[in-house]
C-alpha cells in the first residue's frame, strides 16, 4: 500500500513516504496520540552553561521514537493510506538559548522530519548582544520566534541595550528570513519601538502575546465548561517527565513518563494514567478546590482553572 | 512500491471547525470589508440571514463529520445583532461535544463596562471559550475604541481567551489602531493577530491598489487549515478566507440538504482535491491550457483563490477539466478492479 504523512509550516507543504515497517507496525486506535499534537520542550541550561538541562541529543533521540510511534498511531484509521498531521509543532523554551544555538540544528532536524515546525522563544536583549547566534539559530530553520521584549517583568526597560535602531535591526532580520513573529510582553514596549510599523513587519502576517510573559491578569474561574484540549500539549521539563499541560508540569504523579521510557510503556502507550485524559479533553476539570490559591508557584502565568485544579492535584500527591 | 500516492484522489479533507457566517448585516459598513457587510446587508448579496433553525440543523449534523474538529465558530457580518440567537446556537454547540466554541464581533455591543460583563457572562455561561474582536484603522469610523476595550476586559474578567484581529495596509499599520486602545485593555488580551488587508470586497473599491501589501510567492497549500463554512446564503465552503464570498464553486447549500451530505460531496471532488492538497498555483496549468490569462500579483495564496473563483468562466473551465479528469479516473479504477480481479482468480 501506498502511503504518505503530510505535514504543514505556514503554507508550506511537506510531504514524504511511510516505510513499510511503520504501515506494518500501524493501530486502528490513535489511543491518546490524538490528543497531543503539539510539544513543548521547557528546559534550561546545565550548569556549565552548555547544553540544555536535558541534552539536546537525548531530546533528539526521544523525539525520533516519538515520530515513528506518532506515524504508527496516527495513519488514518479509515484507509490506512494516508495521514495528515495538520499544523504541529515542536516549541523549546530557555533561557539564554542562544549560547547553545550551534547545537539546537540537531534538534531541529528531527523536528522537520516528524514535519513540524520548530518554534523558539527568544529574549530582544540576547538577540541585540549576539547578532552573529541569532543567525546560526535562522540557519536552522525555525519557523516561527516569541521574541519578548526586554524585563517584561520589571516595570523599567534597559533602554541603553534595547535602543529602538537595534530593536528595529534584529525585528528586520528576523522577517527577512520568512520566521513568524510573536511579539510577547507589553503591547506598549513594541508600539513605542517602533518594529510594529515596519513595513517587512506589516506585510506578512505576526502575532502579539502580551501575556506570554509577566503577569496575566489572571482568568476567572466561572462556569463549568473549561475543556483541556486546546491546552493540552506534550510537556518535556528539565526532569526528562512528560507532562499533558504545562498546568500539572512538576507533579510527578501526572506525568505521563519519561523521555527515558519506551513510549509503550509510557501513559501515551499501555500504562494507566492518574489523570482522565479523555474526560479532561472534553469537558476539563471538575474543582474542588475554593478560589484561594495561598502561595502558588506558577503565580498567574495559567488559567485560574488551571492553578485550581493544580491545587487539588497537589493534594493528592 | 510506488512513493508518490495518489494524494490528492484519496485522503480525505479535514476540518479544524465549524463556522457559521450567520447574517451578511452589520452595524458598521467599515471600507476594507472583505465581506461587503453593512447595515443593509452586503452589497452584492443584500440582507442574507440564516434561519435558527437552519443554523442548528447545521450544528447537530455537523456533529456526526468525522473529518471535522470538535470546534464551533460564529460570525457574520455581525452575529451578535442577533445575540439571543447567538447564545442558543453557542448551548447547542456545547451540547454536541464541542470542546472550543469562539466567535468574531466588532465590540459594538460593549459601550457600557457594565453591559459588557453582563453579556461576555452570558456567553461564558453558554459555554463560549473564544472570542475574536475585529480592530483596526477602518472600524473605528463605526465602533468605539472604548467599546473594543470594554469588550477585552470584560472578556478576561469572565474567563474568555480573547484574540483582537487587526488589518493592515501600507499607511495603516498595527499600532495606529492598538494606540486607540486602553493600556490596562491591551494587557489583558490572550493575542493579538496582525495582517495584510486582501483586495477584495469593498476594499477593493475603497483602497488605493498601491497601499495593499503584495507577494508573488503564491504557492503553498492550505489543507491543515480548513474549516467547514457556510456562508449567510447557506452554501457551503473549505474555508472562510475569501472562497466562502464567491458564488461559482458550488458545493451545495444548507437549505437544501443535509451539511454531512455536501461536505461528503466536496471530498469526492478532485478540484477541490487539488485546490487544497497542491494549493491554488496547482490549477494555474490547466488555465492556461485553456488559454485563459492569469495575473499572478496578488496578497498571498487565499487572495489567488478568491481571485480565481470569484470569475465564473475560470471557475467554468476547471470544473469542465476536472469532471473529465475525474471520468478518466473512475474508468481506470474500474478496469484496475477488473484486472487485479482476474489476476486474483487466476492465482485461485
Amino acid at each position: 500500500m501506498r502511503c504518505v504523512v503530510l505535514g504543514q509550516s505556514g503554507t508550506e507543504v511537506f510531504k514524504r513516504a511511510v516505510s513499510s515497517e511503520t504501515q506494518r507496525q500501524t493501530e486502528a486506535d490513535p489511543g491518546f496520540a490524538g490528543l497531543f499534537k503539539n510539544i513543548c520542550f521547557r528546559q534550561e541550561l546545565d550548569e556549565q552553561g552548555a547544553d540544555l538541562a536535558v541534552p539536546v541529543d537525548r531530546l533528539a533521540e526521544w523525539l525520533d521514537r516519538y515520530n515513528a510511534w506518532f506515524e504508527q498511531k496516527c495513519l488514518s484509521a479509515a484507509s490506512r493510506a494516508f495521514m495528515i498531521t495538520q499544523n504541529r509543532s515542536a516549541a523549546l523554551t530557555c533561557e539564554r538559548l542562544l549560547l547553545i544555538c550551534d547545537k539546537i540544528g540537531m534538534l531541529a532536524e528531527k523536528v522537520h522530519a516528524g514535519l513540524m515546525q520548530l518554534q523558539v522563544t527568544l529574549d530582544l536583549a540576547s538577540c541585540i548582544e549576539d547578532r552573529e547566534r541569532l543567525e546560526t539559530l535562522l540557519d536552522t530553520g525555525v519557523g516561527k520566534i516569541y521574541l519578548a521584549a526586554p524585563n517584561a517583568d520589571r516595570k523599567k526597560p534597559e533602554p541603553d541595550r534595547c535602543l529602538p535602531d537595534r530593536c528595529l535591526s534584529v525585528v528586520e532580520s528576523i522577517t527577512q528570513r520568512n520566521v513568524r513573529l510573536v511579539f510577547t510582553g507589553p503591547v506598549q514596549f513594541w508600539i513605542e519601538s517602533g518594529a510594529l510599523e515596519l513595513e517587512g513587519v506589516n506585510a506578512l502576517n505576526f502575532e502579539m502575546s502580551p501575556q506570554r510573559c509577566g503577569r496575566t491578569g489572571s482568568l476567572r474561574y466561572r462556569r463549568p465548561f473549561d475543556p483541556c484540549k486546546a491546552r493540552f500539549q506534550l510537556f518535556v521539563c528539565v526532569d526528562g517527565l512528560i507532562y499533558p499541560c504545562d498546568g500539572v508540569a512538576g507533579l510527578a504523579h501526572c506525568a505521563l513518563g519519561s523521555i527515558a521510557d519506551d513510549l509503550a510503556d509510557t501513559v501515551l502507550g499501555s500504562r494507566a494514567s492518574f489523570l482522565d485524559l479523555k474526560t479532561l479533553s472534553a469537558g476539563g476539570p471538575e474543582i474542588k478546590a475554593s478560589e484561594d490559591l495561598g502561595e502558588d508557584r506558577l503565580g498567574d502565568t495559567l488559567p485560574l482553572v488551571c492553578r485550581l485544579h493544580r491545587k487539588d492535584l497537589l493534594k493528592d500527591a | 512500491m510506488n512513493s508518490e500516492p495518489h494524494l490528492e484522489k484519496e485522503m480525505a479533507i479535514c476540518y479544524n471547525s465549524l463556522v457559521i457566517e450567520s447574517t451578511t448585516r452589520c452595524n458598521a459598513k467599515c471600507a476594507h470589508c472583505c465581506q461587503n457587510s453593512g447595515p443593509k446587508g452586503s452589497d452584492l448579496w443584500g440582507d442574507e440571514t440564516l434561519t435558527s433553525e437552519q443554523m442548528e440543523t447545521v450544528v447537530q449534523d455537523a456533529a456526526r463529520i468525522e473529518t471535522l474538529g470538535k470546534r464551533f465558530h460564529l460570525a457574520g457580518g455581525e452575529s451578535f445583532l442577533d445575540l439571543e440567537g447567538c447564545l442558543r446556537l453557542f448551548e447547542l454547540a456545547k451540547q454536541v461535544g464541542c470542546t472550543e466554541i469562539a466567535n468574531t464581533t466588532n465590540a459594538f455591543w460593549a459601550k457600557k463596562p457594565a453591559k459588557a460583563i453582563a453579556i461576555c457572562e452570558q456567553m461564558r455561561a453558554a459555554g463560549v471559550t473564544r472570542m475574536e474582536v475585529s480592530w483596526d484603522y477602518w472600524h473605528s469610523a463605526y465602533v468605539s475604541p472604548d467599546a473594543v476595550s470594554n469588550c477585552l476586559e470584560a472578556s478576561a474578567e469572565t474567563g474568555i481567551f480573547t484574540i483582537l484581529r487587526v488589518l493592515t495596509t501600507k499607511s495603516h499599520c498595527a499600532p495606529e489602531a492598538l494606540r486607540m486602545l486602553r493600556t490596562e485593555a491591551l494587557a489583558k488580551v490572550g493575542s493579538v493577530m496582525v495582517g495584510p488587508v486582501f483586495p477584495t470586497g469593498r476594499a477593493a473599491q475603497t483602497i488605493e491598489s498601491s497601499d495593499f501589501f503584495k507577494t508573488d510567492n503564491l504557492k503553498g497549500a492550505c489543507f491543515s487549515l480548513l474549516n467547514l463554512v457556510v456562508n449567510p446564503r447557506g452554501n457551503v465552503f473549505p474555508c472562510c478566507a475569501g472562497l466562502d464570498q464567491t458564488d461559482n464553486l458550488n458545493f451545495g447549500n444548507v437549505k437544501n440538504e443535509s451539511i454531512t451530505e455536501i461536505a461528503e460531496r466536496m471530498n469526492n471532488s478532485l478540484l477541490l482535491r487539488i485546490l487544497v492538497f497542491g494549493g491554488p498555483s496547482k490549477l494555474v496549468p490547466y488555465l492556461r491550457r485553456s488559454g485563459i490569462e492569469i495575473e499572478m500579483n496578488h496578497t498571498n495564496m487565499c487572495h489567488f483563490c478568491r481571485y480565481i473563483f470569484s470569475d465564473p468562466d475560470r471557475t467554468r473551465i476547471l470544473e469542465k477539466q476536472f469532471q473529465r479528469l475525474e471520468r478518466v479516473d473512475r474508468a481506470l479504477r474500474g478496469f484496475r478492479t477488473k484486472r487485479d480481479g482476474g489476476v486474483q482468480a487466476s492465482r485461485e
